[in-house]
C-alpha cells in the first residue's frame, strides 16, 4: 500500500478533486483496512470514488459488479478521460475476438467492471481465479434482495463467487435500500458482521410537490408555463419512450427560447452521450427523458426535475428527484399525476415476468425439444424468439430453469417429477414477485395521495429522521410556484450565424483563443 | 422522404426481378455474393451500403408506406416482389428535381471509406480543439478503437501546431461546403463537436431540418460522399483531406471468403479441391467464382463456359431482355447450368462497366 501520501493527496492525484464528500473517507480507509462494508449513500454523493480510489491504491484488482452495461460505460469513459487507463467494463456485447484479447491480458487492469450474467460464465470465472483480487465491489446491492425494487437472480450467486475467489474484501454499495433490504444484503453475502455505513438519503434544499390533474393536456400546460417562467435546468421523466419524445418535440414548440431535447435507452450510444454533454454543457435547458437517464451524469445545477408518469416505486423516485439541487440551491421536485396514471405502472409489473399460461406453453416446447434430441439455440436473441419472451422475462426464466436443474449448459435434462415441481414453483414465485411490484407500488400512489408532510412520509421506510426544509418544504406544507425564486441561469441567446461563422468559431479561428 | 425515393429509385431498376429483401440488403451493404451481384446487375452501385445501419423494421415500414400509398404494387402472385407504379415513378421525377441529394451517392466506390473518414474527422476536431484549450478531459464523441489509435497518432505528431492545422481545416472545408447547397453545410456542421461545442446528435438534426431521423443519416453519408468526391477530384487543393484519406482503404470488394477461394484458384486448385480443403460446399465455391468473374475482367470464365455455350447465354438475356435466370435457362440448351448462366453475366456486366469508363 502506497500508505506515504495521505488519501487526501491520493484524491487530487489521480481524480483531480480538493476533499472528500460525506462518507467517502470512512468508506474507503475501512476498506483499506480490510473490513467489509454494505454503504449507502445518496444518489449522486460521489459513490464511485469509494472503489476507485481504492483500485488505484491497492496492489491487485478490484472487480465492480454493476447491473446496468451503459452505466459500465459511461464510468470506464470518465474514468479514462480523467486518465485512469487501466480500466475496462466487461459485458456480453462484446466481440468474440475483442473478448478473447482482453481475456489474455486482464492482469494488465487495474479495475475491472463486470455485468452479473457475465459473470456466472466458467471461462471468465476460470481466468478470474488466476488473477490477485483484492476488492470485490457490488454495485446497485439492493438488486441482491428479493424484496428489493430490482431484484437480480444472478446477484444470489455473487457470494459464491467470492468464495472461488478466495474471499477478498467486499464492499456492497447501494443508494436506496430500505431497511428490510440490507438485512438481506448481509445475510445473502453471508456476512453477518459486514460494517454499515448508512448515510441519510433525504434532502433539504429540494421541495416536494405533487399536482393533480384531470388530463395529459393540463400537465402539458403545466410544463409548458413552468419552462416559460423559470429559466433553470429541467429533467422531466417519463415511463415511455414515445412520450419523452413526443414531449421534447411539443414543448420545442411551445417554448422556442428554451434547448429541449430527449434521451431514452433505445437510442445509440453516441446519440446519448451527445445529450449527456450537452446537457452538462449548458447547450441544454431541459431533457425528456426515461429512467435510464442520470446514472453517472454530474451535474449540480439542476433545479427542476418533473415526473410526468408515476414512477414505479419510491426508490425510483428518490433516486431521480435527488438530481436536482446537488449544489444545494432550492430546488423543486413536481409529480404530474392524472386518474389513469396508475394503469401504465400496472401493466409494466404484469408485462414484466412470463404469465403462468406461458410457462405452461414454454415447458411443452422444451419437452418437445427434449423428445428430438437437440440442444437449445445457443444465441440468447433466438430463443426469446423461439418462446416469445422479451429479455428480462428470458433472464429470469432461463434462471429459474437452471436452478431447478432443468437445463444445463444448453442441455435439456427431463424428469417428470422435477418438472411438475418446477411449474409450479416457477408460477409462485412469479405470483410473488408480482406482488412485492404491487406492493411497492402502492406506496409509492399511497404517498402521491397523502395529506400529510410529503418530506416526512418520503422518507419514512429508508431513515428514522429527516432534516427540515431548507427553503420551502411540501405542497402539503403550503409551497405553491408562486413564492418559488430559484437561483436561474442566463437566458441562452439564440445564434443564428452563418454556417461558416459558426465553423470557424467551431475551430477556434480567430481572436480570444489563445490559450497556447 | 430521401430513405423512401431511393427504395423506389432501386425498385424501378429492379423491375420486380427480386424481392424487396434485396434492397435491403444493397443499402445495408450485405457482404454477400447474392446482393453484389445485384447491384451490378440493376446498376445500383451507388446505393450499396449508404444505409449500414438501417433496421429490417424501419425498412419494412417504408415499404409499407410506400405499398399503401401507391407507389409501389406486388407482382401478380408473388409475395414480395413489387414493381413501381406510375405514381411511384412520377413521384420520383419530382423528387430528383427538388432533392439533388438523391445523385450525391457513390456506395460502392466509398463502401469502407465514409465511415473511417468521417469518425477521423470528428473525433480529430474534437481532440485538437480541446488540447489547443489546454483541455484533456474531455469524453470523445467516438467511440471506435481505430478512429482513436489514428488520432492519438496524429494528435502526436502535430500537438504543437493545433492552431496550424485548425486553420487549415478550416479552408478545406469551407471550400469543400461551399460546393453543397447552404443547408447541407450547415447540417454538416452542426454535427461537429469542439471544444465546449457537442456536435448535435441525429435526432436533434432531424428536429431542426424538420427530416426523419433516417433521412438526417442518409443526408450525413450523402454529404460525406459528395466531399469526397470533390477531395479525389482535385487532391492537392485538399492536402490536410488527402492525408486523412490517406491510408484508408476501401477493403477491397470481394466478400472475405471469396477472397480466400481466388487465392486457391490463383495456386491451381479445382472447385472440388477448393470445397475440401475449405470444408465448404461446391456451390459455395461455384458463387465465389461467379463474384470473382465480376470483379476481374481477367477472370478466365472458358475454363467454367466454352465460348458457343457464351454466346448463346449472352442471345438468350437479349431475347428475354430480362436478368431472371429462370427465363434465360428456358432458352437455352438443357445441358448449360445455372451457374454458367451466372458466370456469363457477371462477366459481361464486367465487360460493360469497362466500355463505359
Amino acid at each position: 500500500m502506497k500508505q506515504h501520501q495521505s488519501l487526501e493527496e491520493s484524491l487530487k492525484t489521480y481524480f483531480g478533486y480538493t476533499s472528500f464528500r460525506t462518507g467517502q473517507k470512512e468508506i474507503i480507509k475501512d476498506i483499506m483496512n480490510g473490513k467489509d462494508i454494505l454503504g449507502i449513500l445518496p444518489t449522486g454523493s460521489g459513490k464511485s470514488i469509494c472503489y476507485q480510489l481504492p483500485a488505484k491504491l491497492l496492489e491487485g484488482i478490484t472487480i465492480v459488479v454493476s447491473p446496468l452495461i451503459s452505466l459500465m460505460i459511461d464510468q470506464v469513459k470518465q474514468l479514462k478521460a480523467a486518465n485512469f487507463k487501466e480500466v475496462i467494463a466487461l459485458n456480453s456485447f462484446m466481440e468474440p475476438v475483442e473478448r478473447n484479447i482482453v481475456y489474455q491480458n486482464l492482469h494488465r487492469y487495474k479495475l475491472i467492471y463486470i455485468s452479473p450474467e457475465l459473470l456466472q460464465k466458467q471461462e471468465l470465472q476460470k481466468k478470474l481465479v488466476q488473477l490477485n483480487i483484492n476488492l470485490f465491489v457490488i454495485d446497485e446491492a439492493h438488486c441482491i434482495s428479493q424484496w428489493g425494487h430490482e431484484f437480480r437472480p444472478d446477484y444470489l450467486k455473487l457470494n459464491t463467487i467470492i468464495e472461488r475467489l478466495d474471499n477478498p474484501t467486499v464492499l456492497a454499495l447501494s443508494a436506496t435500500a430500505a431497511l428490510d433490504v440490507q438485512d438481506d444484503i448481509s445475510k445473502a453475502l453471508k456476512r453477518p458482521t459486514i460494517t454499515k455505513h448508512i448515510y441519510p438519503m433525504d434532502r433539504d434544499n429540494i421541495t416536494f410537490c405533487v399536482q393533480e390533474v384531470s388530463h395529459d393536456h393540463e400537465k402539458i400546460s403545466i410544463l409548458h408555463q413552468l419552462l416559460s417562467d423559470y429559466h433553470v435546468p429541467a429533467l422531466i421523466y417519463f415511463t415511455s419512450r414515445k412520450a419523452a419524445e413526443n414531449t421534447a418535440q411539443l414543448l420545442s414548440v411551445k417554448n422556442p427560447s428554451k434547448r429541449i431535447a430527449f434521451y431514452h435507452g433505445g437510442m445509440e450510444q453516441i446519440d446519448r452521450i451527445t445529450i449527456q454533454q450537452q446537457f452538462m454543457n449548458d447547450q441544454l435547458d431541459v431533457v425528456c427523458c426515461t429512467s435510464a437517464f442520470g446514472m453517472g451524469i454530474n451535474k449540480s445545477n439542476i433545479h427542476l426535475v418533473i415526473h410526468y408518469h408515476l414512477p414505479p416505486q419510491l426508490e425510483s423516485y428518490i433516486q431521480e428527484v435527488g438530481r436536482a439541487g446537488r449544489d444545494g440551491a432550492s430546488s423543486v421536485g413536481l409529480l404530474l399525476i392524472s386518474p389513469n396514471d396508475v394503469y401504465l405502472p400496472r401493466s409494466i409489473i404484469e408485462k414484466e415476468l412470463p404469465s403462468p399460461e406461458d410457462i405452461g406453453v414454454i415447458f411443452q416446447q422444451l419437452l418437445n425439444y427434449f423428445k428430438s434430441g437437440e440442444k437449445l439455440p445457443a444465441n440468447e436473441a433466438s430463443i426469446e424468439n423461439m418462446f416469445q419472451l422479451n429479455e428480462v422475462q428470458w433472464r429470469f426464466l432461463r434462471n429459474q430453469l437452471e436452478e431447478h436443474g432443468m437445463i444445463d449448459t444448453g442441455k435439456i435434462k427431463y424428469d417428470k417429477d422435477i418438472w411438475i415441481a418446477a411449474y409450479h414453483s416457477i408460477g409462485n414465485l412469479i405470483n410473488e414477485r408480482k406482488l412485492v411490484k404491487k406492493n411497492k407500488l402502492n406506496e409509492m400512489v399511497q404517498w402521491v395521495f397523502e395529506k400529510d408532510c410529503l418530506r416526512k412520509n418520503l422518507y419514512k421506510g429508508f431513515q428514522s429522521t429527516y432534516s427540515p426544509a431548507a427553503y420551502h418544504c411540501c405542497s402539503n406544507c403550503g409551497f405553491t410556484f408562486s413564492e418559488w425564486s430559484p437561483v436561474e441561469t442566463k437566458q441562452n441567446v439564440k445564434n443564428s450565424l452563418s454556417w461558416e461563422s459558426k465553423l470557424k468559431k467551431l475551430l477556434l479561428i480567430g481572436e480570444g483563443y489563445e490559450a497556447k | 422522404m430521401l430513405v423512401e425515393a431511393i427504395i423506389i429509385k432501386c425498385s424501378l431498376n429492379i423491375k420486380g426481378e427480386r424481392t424487396n429483401s434485396s434492397i435491403y440488403h444493397i443499402l445495408q451493404g450485405k457482404k454477400s455474393i447474392q446482393t453484389v451481384q445485384d447491384i451490378h446487375m440493376y446498376q445500383l452501385e451507388s446505393y450499396y451500403g449508404i444505409f449500414r445501419s438501417l433496421t429490417k423494421g424501419v425498412f419494412d415500414k417504408k415499404i409499407n408506406g410506400l405499398i399503401n400509398e401507391g407507389m409501389l404494387q406486388q407482382v401478380f402472385g408473388t409475395e414480395a416482389f413489387y414493381t413501381v407504379s406510375k405514381t411511384g415513378e412520377e413521384w420520383l421525377d419530382q423528387q430528383k428535381k427538388s432533392n439533388s441529394m438523391i445523385n450525391y451517392f457513390n456506395g460502392l466506390n466509398y463502401y469502407g471509406v465514409t465511415d473511417v473518414f468521417i469518425e477521423r474527422l470528428i473525433l480529430l476536431i474534437q481532440t485538437i480543439t480541446n488540447t489547443k484549450m489546454n483541455h484533456f478531459n474531455f469524453i470523445p464523441v467516438i467511440d471506435k478503437t481505430p478512429a482513436e489509435n489514428w488520432v492519438k497518432n496524429v494528435y502526436h505528431k502535430k500537438k504543437t501546431r493545433e492552431t496550424e492545422v485548425l486553420g487549415t481545416i478550416f479552408n478545406e472545408l469551407k471550400r469543400l461546403l461551399h460546393d453543397i447547397s447552404d443547408e447541407e453545410a450547415e447540417m454538416f456542421v452542426d454535427r461537429l463537436t469542439s471544444y465546449k461545442n457537442y456536435g448535435m446528435n441525429i435526432y436533434q438534426l432531424a428536429a431542426k431540418y424538420d427530416f426523419t431521423s433516417e433521412d438526417v443519416q442518409l443526408q450525413l453519408t450523402g454529404i460525406t460522399h459528395r466531399l469526397l468526391d470533390l477531395i479525389h477530384r482535385t487532391k492537392s487543393d485538399f492536402p490536410f483531406m488527402s492525408y486523412i484519406l490517406r491510408d484508408i482503404s476501401a477493403g477491397g470488394y470481394l466478400t472475405n471468403s471469396a477472397d480466400k477461394t481466388y487465392n486457391f484458384f490463383k495456386s491451381g486448385f479445382s472447385i472440388e479441391k477448393i470445397a475440401q480443403v475449405r470444408q465448404l460446399k461446391e456451390n459455395t465455391i461455384y458463387d465465389h467464382i461467379v463474384e470473382i468473374a465480376l470483379y476481374d475482367l481477367n477472370f478466365p470464365i472458358s475454363h467454367f463456359v466454352n465460348e458457343a455455350n457464351q454466346e448463346k447465354i449472352i442471345k438468350a438475356v437479349r431475347s428475354t431482355k430480362s436478368y431472371k435466370l429462370k427465363d434465360i435457362k428456358q432458352l437455352v440448351d438443357e445441358d448449360i447450368t445455372y451457374f454458367q448462366i451466372r458466370l456469363v453475366l457477371a462477366h459481361s456486366k464486367n465487360l460493360q462497366k469497362q466500355v463505359i469508363k
